[in-house]
């Protein structure tokens, strides 16, 4: 119609357009939650989504797991590159290569071109966690492995569909890999309806706009995001900035590999250069597009939450992983099938705590790793083989924010609170394991102006079947790191510690951090999970609070005392002010650990 | 309402307005009445209001039924006014209601806040027990123990207790013997199991429902204590029935041992009455759409009923984020909440894009066209410059507004820094919020698996009939009903609904494994107890039974409903089943994976009277004012000339309501002006009242 309303169109069909990729997300990851077959997927929610354009350049991502979305960016890339011209509508395209923008075998995504006109305007893309990689161990952490070829199958770009019509061949030597071939099917069944219904919607978004004004508006859309970083960046003071982080060991004796990070703040550029010792030989190395999604998570949890998620933001960051071959930058044939927990979250700590000291308005602490152990067996309910990935087992508390404190039980920073532990008595009903206890362990939270979210006790006993268990991840030597001054001398005991429970009398037996073994009928497994880090110094943290923790259960009445500087009677748990301030008088005029 | 003639009377109690409705059992006389609410004595609102329509001629004595509907238990749990409640649960379980579903709901947000439990550690005590997923006693009720944790918590001055120990759902004699215990130790301290509330699988839902079913007790039994008595006073003979939180009804008994069931009755009544309109009009699926100042409200409706969600939630910290309420656990009549409403306010974020909502001026201040004090643009700002909202005829003419004042603060805020004219700006503005409304509502759907295009939309609210046109097209509706009394519906929706008691008992079991004894005994438990209950509230006959089972493939987290086959079940029906689970979940979903085994969780019953709504099946609208004819015909010719979002400029012709009768048709460009809303009808739409008074309007197929 008239030329006054095609003035407007721009700015208002823009947040249209930009909401209709937002709500087509929505759906994929309903579709995948509501679809997929495997627990990993349909509790832990252990997927992403993300749209593409033509140019495979990401212009929206989902509320999914941070951990993935950083290297599709690298992958969608790969694949593209890959195809060329080679790309029909109707082919979908199966990958999990981390030389090629994989992160561990485990996460198998599924591309789909989309084509309007002719033209390649789009891709949807789905990564998800599938349970089996077809290597020698079931689920594809295989603490012995020392090449990536013995962690399971590497998939180079595949085309699953061609021009519309399945590769039978194709899929079936995939599911012929794997050992839950039907949950393998089913899953994959659920990321192809998920892009498939994105497909859909914008294809309907094209023939309400056009394409040209479409891509204008992608176009605007990455142009904004990069706009409004760049505004973020600029809140922070120009400078330089370290932090580090610490690998405890591959479970080989390789001892702490230390992650240091610099970042360089220079008006609305923020350089980071991340540095580590070479790759080692078991699987805690990361290739480059997983230590990318770590880094960019890292500036993540500084800025706005409600930036457009696409790949402007990361313009003006500027990631350098250091030598090739390294820990975080690994070539093959290095094995790195717990690279989505380790190294990944040391990355994200390492550039957290270097932001920490640019931005201290937007600080938050380091989080509880995850140290996960996985059941195996044969399940005499149904005589059938089970595998179960236990989340409560390795699931520590959230890092405080500068404002907030963490929550419990939260996991790791990779997953960034989007997998959930599911509720105990689903988890006896899916595996034939009973759960004595689960409860929260009193002050296993990081102390701080703001407090570390608390760790818990679980407690779980195997009555009528031997099992294999397996344990892997991190954080039973180094707590989740404070910051801002919020470290203590009682930091050293928030950690993962975790017996198996043997014998007539059920002596206790440690479980180191990589382990594999046998736990056999009428043994239990207990585990105390480490809590998160707190920000800023806790004698700053409001009294009232304190109170609160204390007759919640979260802090003791002795530890309000010796970490945060309040003193409470005993029996009544009210606090004593004038005994309360003067104690706090005393620790500001004596910096240091209270 | 003539005099000896029978009638029911339905009271909706809301946040600011208390509406009641009586309708004459022969379904043709309606008398409704609006009255303010009486914060804190929502009674006296109620008599104010009874006693306006006794005036004019309403006999209570004559009432055969009154039907309650109130939003008192939300607002307890929101303004955390419940009661002190001790929480007893199973030896290495009381922070199950601290740990909640550990999950962030928004992982982005640093800021994020998650509820505070309901009841605090202290008042959480564990016994010693322990019952396996199969029914085994690991460990016996140490009941010397348990009897110590009683007195404990009774001493501490706790007002309710609630009981939830693992594995009760299908294993509750543990459960029953604490009851007992407690019950030995006070004589009437309110007592709220587990199995009773909520016999569903999953810990945390089920201990957070029945911490709330205790938490609201208390208050709801005086509530209705007094509700009871001050009917009788007035003469009142009949029962009072509560409506539930799913859209059935129960009896003052059931309501006040369950008060968890009557979480959002309000709106529930709000959705059924969509469904009647829907009905009336012949459209079996419909969606409701009331978008009054603050917040719209959506609800599907499929088969002339409302979909029911089944793990709804209250008190939300983040009003549109779900995951950030406490879980209620009993089925909710399923309601999207939008924050996009009249008040909405329209700002530019820092790179100039427009955003409408969640930011709302409320009533007050108000939109700047009030001349409250409000100096932000509105959706009713930007409506009022469209000239879709006349100054004069706002809430029936009693409250003018300021045209001039929207445009100022429109042009200050939002025209001059986008580049635009006034109107175009203010077309923006309604086009964001229409837009932003019908994302909602489509994601709504996607997760609800309906697929919205063959549907129609009945609105109503402040704002709804203004915006419905656009709402309609984004989603592809071509019918959109504008009921009348749309200020009152959902009084009158209290009346619609059938006497419904739901049943239901977690077992799960693959399918393969279930042992059909149990499921029967259970299905006929959960049968004889909807019986039993519908008998005690006076239904006898035309009893309907519904039982369905929620299955999925095994692993899966998400189950659907399936119809289970008659009972009892056998090895064959067991075979049926499968395949009516295939289908059901084909159509639900697009695909079918027969190849895999599926799973059984809970088993539902509902037990339903003889549907209400026969009473409505007559057209209430005196017949005699049936004149049908072109409205511009009856009516002097008026017209405006607006601005009319995705039409641009436009000249429209301008009707009253009033002027409407059965029969009338309409057709777009016309505003159609109600004393509470405007009804925009688009260039080459068309509508019909129908015999009920609802406006009907067809839009154009090209739109």
């Amino acid at each position: 119609m008239t030329d006054s309303r095609d003035v407007a169109v721009d700015a208002i069909t823009l947040a249209v357009v930009g909401g209709a990729l937002d709500s087509s997300i929505r759906e994929m990851t309903i579709t995948m939650r509501r679809a997929a077959m495997s627990p990993v997927l349909a509790i832990g929610n252990d997927f992403s989504n993300a749209i593409f354009d033509g140019q495979a350049r990401l212009v929206m991502q989902g509320q999914d797991q941070p951990v993935h979305v950083g290297a599709l960016i690298f992958a969608c890339k790969e694949v593209a590159r890959y195809f060329g011209d080679d790309l029909s509508p109707g082919d979908v395209i199966y990958h999990n290569d981390p030389r090629t923008g994989g992160s561990h075998l485990q996460d198998m995504t599924l591309y789909k071109p989309v084509f309007i006109g002719g033209e390649l305007a789009f891709w949807t893309v789905n990564r998800s966690h599938m349970n089996e990689t077809g290597g020698p161990v079931a689920g594809g952490y295989n603490p012995m492995a020392e090449e990536i070829w013995a962690e399971g199958l590497r998939i180079s770009p595949v085309k699953l569909y061609q021009a519309g019509r399945p590769r039978q061949d194709v899929i079936d030597l995939l599911a012929t890999n794997f050992r839950t071939r039907r949950q393998f099917r089913g899953d994959l069944g659920a990321q192809l309806a998920a892009c498939t219904l994105a497909e859909r919607r914008l294809v309907m978004l094209v023939d309400h706009y056009g394409q040209e004004t479409v891509q204008a508006c992608l176009d605007a859309l990455l142009a904004r995001a990069e706009t409004l970083m760049r505004g973020e960046i600029l809140q922070m003071p120009d400078g330089d900035y370290h932090g580090h982080a610490v690998v405890e060991d591959d479970g080989h004796g390789s001892g702490d590999l230390e992650i240091t990070c610099d970042v360089t703040v220079r008006g609305g550029d923020l350089d980071i250069r991340l540095n580590a010792p070479p790759a080692v030989r078991r699987y805690v190395n990361s290739y480059a597009a997983n230590s990318m999604s770590a880094a960019y998570l890292g500036v993540l949890t500084f800025v706005d939450p409600t930036l457009p998620h696409n790949e402007g933001l990361y313009g003006p960051v500027h990631v350098d992983l250091g030598a090739r071959g390294s820990l975080i930058n690994a070539i093959e044939p290095a094995p790195c099938g717990l690279s989505t927990n380790t190294p990944l979250e040391h990355i994200a700590d390492a550039v957290r705590a270097a932001l920490a000291e640019a931005w201290p308005l937007r600080a938050g602490a380091a989080w509880a790793h995850a140290c996960v152990n996985s059941l195996a067996g044969t399940d005499p309910r149904y005589g059938e083989p089970y595998a179960y990935y236990l989340h409560a087992s390795g699931w520590g508390g959230g890092g405080a924010f500068w404002g907030s404190d963490g929550e419990p039980c939260i996991g790791s920073i990779g997953a960034a609170g989007a997998a959930m532990i599911g509720d105990i008595e689903m988890i006896e009903q899916a595996a034939p394991i009973h759960v004595h206890r689960y409860e929260l362990i009193t002050n296993s939270g990081g102390a701080g102006r703001w407090r570390g979210g608390l760790g818990c006790v679980f407690e779980f006993g195997i009555e009528d079947h031997d099992a294999t268990m397996s344990q892997f991840g991190d954080g039973m030597k180094y707590p989740a790191a404070g910051v801002l001054g919020a470290e203590t001398q009682f930091d050293g005991e928030r950690v993962f510690k975790k017996w198996i429970l043997r014998g007539p009398d059920g002596e206790p037996e440690p479980v180191p951090l990589h382990w594999a073994g046998e736990v056999k009928a009428g043994e239990r497994v207990l585990v105390h999970c480490a809590g998160g880090g707190g920000v800023g110094p806790p004698s700053e943290r409001d009294v009232d609070a304190v109170v609160a923790d204390v007759r919640g259960g979260h802090i003791s009445v002795d530890r309000a005392k010796a970490e945060y500087a309040v003193v409470l009677d005993r029996d009544s748990l009210e606090p004593d002010r004038a005994a309360t301030e003067s104690l706090r008088a005393r620790v500001a005029a004596s910096p240091g650990p209270v | 309402m003539k005099r000896g003639e029978r009638f029911r009377v339905g009271i909706d109690v809301g946040g600011t307005f208390t509406d009641l409705a009586a309708l004459g059992n022969d379904g043709q006389e309606v008398m409704v009445e609006k009255v303010l609410t009486t914060p804190g004595h929502p009674w006296l609102g109620i008599r104010a209001g009874l006693g306006r329509m006794a005036a004019r001629g309403l006999d209570m004595e004559q009432a055969s039924g009154v039907i309650h509907g109130t939003t008192l238990v939300t607002n307890a749990v929101i303004e955390r006014r419940g009661a002190r409640v001790g929480l007893i649960c199973t030896k290495g379980f009381r922070d199950v209601l601290y740990f909640g579903r550990e999950f962030r709901y928004d992982v982005y947000d640093p800021d994020l806040v998650l509820p505070d439990p309901l009841v605090p550690r202290a008042s959480r005590r564990e016994v010693d027990e322990r019952i396996a997923a199969d029914g085994t006693v690991v460990r016996p009720l140490d009941t010397t123990q348990a009897r110590v944790v009683i007195r404990s918590l009774l001493a501490e001055d706790v007002e309710s207790i609630a009981i939830c120990l693992l594995h009760s759902y299908h294993h509750p004699q543990h459960e029953i013997v604490l009851k007992s215990l407690v019950r030995e130790e006070h004589r009437s301290i309110p007592i709220s199991v587990s199995h009773e509330v909520l016999p569903q699988v999953r810990e945390y839902e089920r201990a957070s429902g029945t911490a709330l079913n205790a938490y609201v007790q208390p208050i709801v039994h005086e509530y209705l204590q007094q509700l009871e008595d001050g009917l009788r006073a007035l003469g009142c003979r009949c029962p009072l029935y509560l409506m539930t939180s799913s859209g059935g009804t129960i009896t003052v008994d059931t309501a006040v041992a369950f008060p968890i069931q009557l979480m959002e009755s309000g709106p529930a009544a709000g959705a059924l009455v969509a469904a009647l309109i829907g009905r009336q009009a012949g459209h079996a699926s419909v969606v409701s759409f009331d978008m009054g100042g603050t917040t719209a409200k959506s609800c599907v409706i499929q088969s002339h009923r409302p979909l029911i969600n089944k793990a709804p939630e209250v008190a939300r910290q983040h009003r549109m984020k779900k995951g950030s309420g406490i879980p209620v656990g009993v089925p909710m009549v399923d309601l999207l909440e939008i924050g996009a409403g009249g008040g909405s306010i329209a700002e530019l974020d820092p790179v100039g894009l427009l955003r409408v909502g969640p930011r709302s001026a409320g009533a007050e201040p108000g939109p700047a066209c009030y001349r409250l004090g409000g100096q932000e643009p509105t959706v009713t700002d930007a409506n009022m410059v469209l000239g879709l909202i006349s100054p004069d005829s706002f809430l029936g003419g009693s409250m003018q507004l300021d045209p001039e004042a929207a445009c100022l603060v429109l042009t200050e805020k939002i025209a001059q820094p986008m580049g635009l004219k006034p109107v175009e700006a203010g077309a923006a503005i309604h086009r964001v919020v229409t837009d932003n409304m019908a994302e909602a509502t489509r994601v709504h759907a996607a997760e609800l698996n309906v697929d919205l295009r063959s549907y129609s939309l009945v609105a109503y609210g402040g704002a709804g009939p203004l915006h419905a046109y656009g709402v309609a097209e984004r989603l592809g509706l071509s019918t959109v009903v504008f009921p009348r009394n749309a200020g009152v519906l959902s009084a009158t929706g209290l009346l619609a609904a059938p006497l419904a008691f739901e049943f239901v008992r977690s077992y799960p079991a693959e399918l393969d494994a279930i042992d059909l004894a149990t499921v029967n005994a259970l299905l006929g438990d959960l049968e004889s107890k909807a019986r039993g209950l519908l008998q005690r509230s006076g239904v006898s006959e035309d009893i309907t039974l519904e039982r369905t089972v929620d299955m999925c493939y095994s692993g899966q987290r998400y189950e659907v409903a399936t119809p289970l086959p008659e009972p009892p079940l056998t090895h064959d029906s067991i075979r049926a089943l499968k395949l009516i689970f295939d289908v059901t979940y084909e159509s639900a979903y697009g695909r079918r994976l027969a190849q895999l085994p599926a799973s059984c969780l809970t088993w539902r019953v509902r037990g339903s009277g003889p549907a209400a709504d026969r009473w409505w099946r007559t057209p209430h609208e005196s017949a005699a004012r049936t004149g049908g004819g072109s409205a511009a015909e009856q009516s002097p010719q008026r017209t405006r000339q607006v601005f009319l979002p995705g039409h641009g400029p436009i000249e429209c012709r301008v009707i009253a309501r009033e002027a409407l009768t059965v029969a009338s048709d309409v057709r777009g460009p016309s505003l159609v002006e109600d004393g509470s809303s405007t009804i925009v009808i688009p260039p080459r739409a068309a509508g019909v009242v129908d015999p009920w008074g609802n406006l009907v309007v067809e839009l154009a197929a090209s739109c």
